[in-house]
Formats: C-alpha cells, structure tokens, sequence
C-alpha cells in the first residue's frame, strides 16, 4: 500500500502550546509496570535524549480509573485518589507525563469533575485534608508523553540513529487520548501525528481499515464480554491490518497493547493467522534513537517483536 | 419474560442522571445518530444502540435501562463522545447508568470478576499485580534486566493512605453493601433495536415479524 498521504488536522497551535519540560513527574501505569516494563524504560530513554528528566514518586498509587468505570467502587474513591495523586506533583512543583492513555484519560476526566463540581471537589479536599495533605488545586497539567515526543518532532529527526527504512508500521491510536478534544492536538477521528512520526524516523506508514477502531480491553469488557464482542472486534482489527501488510503496530497504552498483541495468539489458534508485533510508540522511538536493544523490554512481548527489528541494529 | 409497564416510566431518572454530576445534560441529544455510527459494539452488536439508549433516558423508561442486558455491553472507547455534536459524554452517562442498574440489584455478573482486582488493590495500592509466584518472578527477572525496581511497589505510607481512602469515601461499606444485595436477574434484551420478547410460546419467525 502507498504511503499515508492525507490532509492532516493536526493543530499546531496546541502544539507550540505544549511545553518542552526539563523535569516532569512520570505518573506510573500498573499495566505498563507489570505486561510491559519496556515501555517505562523507553520513555525514560527518549526523555534523556530530548532532555526532559522524570522523576516518580513510590507514593504514587493506581489512577483507580479501571476500577471505577468497571463499576467495582464508587466514584468518590476515584475522585479522591485522583485528588491525592495528583496532590503529590503539585507539591514537587512539577507537571505530570503520562504514558498510559487510560490513565491519561481517567486522570484528565476525573480532574475535570473535581473541578467542575463543587461537592466531588469537597470529596477530594477533605480526604487530602484526613490524610494531612495539601489540597489538590488543579493548576498542575497533565501531558501524555506521546504529544511531548510530537512537539520536539525535529529534535527527534536529528537524533535518529537507526532509520527504519522499509518498515511498515501501522497505529494504533488508542482512544483515551483522542477523546479529550479540548486538549487533544489531533482529529479524534482521522489523526496523523503517529504516522508523522515515524516518517521522521524514516519508516513507511500505512493505513488499514480499522485503524481507528479500539482495541476493546477498556472497563472489563475482556472479561466480561470476551467471546461475543471483543475477540472478533480485535479480529476484524488485527486482519484488516494484516491485509494491508502492516509489519509492526504501535499504540499509546500498555492496556491497548496487552489486548492486540497476546490476543493474536487466539485467533490464530482459531484458525485466523495473524502476527503483527504490538509495541508502545516509545519504544519504537528508543530503538530508532539507537537504545540497545536489551534495554527495550520486547521480551514482554507474546507475538515476537525481533523478527522485524533485528535487522536494524548494527 | 415481560414487556415493561406503564408504572415503571418515571421522568425522575433524567433528574437523577443530571443530579449525579457525572453526565452533562442528555437533553441536548438531537439524535443524530453519530454515536451509533462510530461504536465499535454496535458494529458487531447490532441491538446495541446508544442513541437508542439516550432516547429510553429522556423518556423515563427506566426498567428497560435497569434490567437491559445492552447496558453491559460498553467498550468505554469515548469515540461517541469524541463525535458528539451536542457535547454529550455518553461513556459517563453509561457509568451512572450502570451504577443505577447495580442498585436495583441487576448486572452484579458483569461486576463481580472485577472485585478480586479492587480487593487486591486495597492490599497493594497497585491494580493487576498477579499471585502467581512463577509469573512474578518472571516480571522481577525482566524489570530487573530493565534497570527498573523489580516489583512496582508503592511505599507502605502510599498503601495506608489509599486504604484510609477506602473507608473515608465510604468505599468499604459501598462494597459491603454491594455484596449483601441479591441479584436480580436480566430479563429483557434488544433484538436489532427491538425489545426481545423472551417468551417460548411465541416461535423465531413470528418474533421476527
């Protein structure tokens, strides 16, 4: 297939907008640490590069957003976990990077309804207050690190060590992100940034069919609804995206990863053959900056990444 | 299995929907369509159908939401809301829904695989973390190759202040709560939009008519 060549709505003045930090505090994704601690190591590989410095914190608890929209607790533990993590940068002085969509979007969501209802607010304010805190006042930003990487796009193209010339990667967009158009710099529905991306880092982009299709994982719904919904939603995905010869896919969220990368192995032993390796976007970042490959965690991965990689490194 | 009745229509769900804080104001639904256009489930799930389900809303028809089998079927994507012309944020619309629908006692089978996570979490203050001893050492051989802490562990003051949120919000008595109420079983689905009439007397073809 050609080479992805559309309108882009990308829109550039939320892009200048987006700063380009020296420090940030990383917010750390239970899913990532646990099915792919690559990832984390990525995104501090490609923060060194582009010299932004994360700094975590151990008292930094799960966002609770996948609990919540599971409907297994109350919105007000929620609320008020988010009020406390995010209580923990504000006193570092530091904004937040994110690099997990879900966590991105239920911290962003759950921070928009602190502030924008008086009596989930006084939740927030008086758990802080129990556990002798400051109060969370809602000024510190929260970024994913995936917009971070696009703002310093050129930096990026001259740092590239390993051009991916020749491979086909596909996105997975992940729709967390996306959904927060107020703050998103891209079309919910026919984003580009991705594809921008690894054109920078000289690889060829291509679209399929269900590109913009999710990846089915999100509130439980892999538990609960397995057979009859997901695994033929991400199986129409992942053939449609096998048809048009993808060889690698990326995605934005350890959770969208985990769904399209160890579901593969069912619907092959179902009969559909498909394997497609799934990575986080920063990690493909990290390989084509020239991290050793050791360091990128692939080994994580249930459909074997090296294959299409391999041949890259010197 | 019955249709619903004329009783169990009440416009007060709209106001309990606007009152919970969590979705905007449905009444702006010009019922377009979009929403049902771009869902991923409503693509495989055809009796899926949120703008059906905003219209059951504005009409009060609560005991279809509540006893709906379709309310459970959400992937959460947001794309509806990210297509909204109205602005309407139907994933937490959803969230509210089922929350209501729990408290009539029904959907607890789409719920209950999730309480092992949010009892562990209580312990760990960390979601997902598996017991499988061999799998955890898997994941500490890799982190640790990684250059990262071998475990993703919250420090013991992050794991009493994530617990003393459990009982400060009320959580631990929401759960006490959720476990003591019976389940009433889901007795009404959509058939391609169409309330299913899950009634043997009548055959497959005249349930088609």
């Amino acid at each position: 297939m050609e080479e992805y060549q559309r309108l882009s709505l990308i829109d550039p003045q939320r892009v200048a907008k987006l700063p380009t930090p020296e420090k940030l505090f990383l917010f750390l994704s239970c899913t990532g640490s646990i099915e792919y601690p690559g990832t984390e190591r990525a995104v501090r590989i490609v923060g060194e590069k582009l010299g932004i410095e994360f700094i975590e914190s151990v008292d930094q608890t799960c966002c609770t957003g996948y609990m919540l929209t599971c409907n297994a607790v109350n919105p007000q533990l929620a609320l008020a976990s988010t009020s406390r993590n995010l209580s923990i940068p504000q006193e570092m002085g530091l904004d937040v990077g994110v690099f997990c969509n879900g966590c991105y979007g239920y911290l962003r969501e759950l921070a928009h309804l602190l502030h924008s209802n008086p009596a989930f607010k006084e939740v927030g304010d008086k758990a802080n207050e129990a556990l002798g805190r400051v109060k969370y006042h809602g000024h510190t930003k929260i970024y994913h690190v995936q917009e971070l990487w696009y703002r310093q796009l050129e930096k990026l193209t001259s740092l590239v060590k390993r051009p991916l010339t020749g491979l086909k990667i596909a996105a997975h967009y992940g729709c967390h992100y996306l959904a927060n158009k107020d703050v998103a710099i891209d079309d919910a529905q026919y984003p580009t940034f991705h594809e921008e991306i690894y054109k920078a880092l000289g690889a060829t982009s291509v679209v399929y069919k269900e590109r913009r299709a999710c990846c089915g994982y999100s509130v439980g719904r892999g538990f609960t609804h397995r057979e009859e919904t997901v695994l033929p939603h991400i199986t129409n995905k992942m053939l449609s995206a096998a048809a048009a010869g993808v060889q690698l896919m990326t995605t934005t969220c350890p959770g969208c990863n985990t769904a399209l990368d160890r579901e593969q192995k069912t619907i092959t032993s179902r009969g559909k053959h498909v394997s497609i390796p799934v990575i986080d976007l920063s990690q493909l970042i990290a390989f084509a900056l020239g991290a050793p490959v050791e360091q990128l965690g692939f080994k994580a991965n249930t459909t074997p990444v090296l294959p299409v990689l391999e041949r890259f490194v010197i | 299995m019955k249709r619903e009745q004329a009783s169990n229509w009440s416009l007060e769900f709209e106001n309990a929907i606007a009152t919970s804080g969590l979705a905007d104001d449905i009444s702006r639904c010009i019922s377009c369509g979009k929403c049902t256009g771009v869902c991923p489930v409503a693509a495989i799930s055809p009796s899926y159908n949120p703008r059906q389900i905003i219209r059951e809303v504005l009409l009060g028809n609560y005991e279809r939401i509540v006893k709906s089998e379709e309310i459970w079927r959400c992937f959460w994507c947001a794309n509806c809301a990210a297509t909204c012309p109205s602005e309407i944020k139907y994933p937490l619309l959803m969230l509210y829904i089922r929350y209501f629908s729990m408290s009539h006692g029904a959907g607890k089978k789409h719920v209950d695989p999730f309480i092992r996570f949010v009892t562990k979490a209580r312990k760990e203050a960390v979601t997902f973390q598996p017991g499988k001893p061999a799998r955890l050492d898997e994941i500490r051989a890799l982190r640790s190759s990684l250059g990262l802490a071998p475990l993703r562990i919250v420090s013991d003051k992050g794991i009493k202040e994530y617990q003393k949120l459990f009982e400060i919000t009320g959580t631990d008595e929401w759960l006490k709560n959720y476990q003591e109420t019976p389940e009433v079983p889901i007795d009404l689905s959509y058939l391609e939009g169409r309330i299913l009439v899950q009634d043997d007397s009548i055959s497959g073809s005249e349930r088609e008519a």
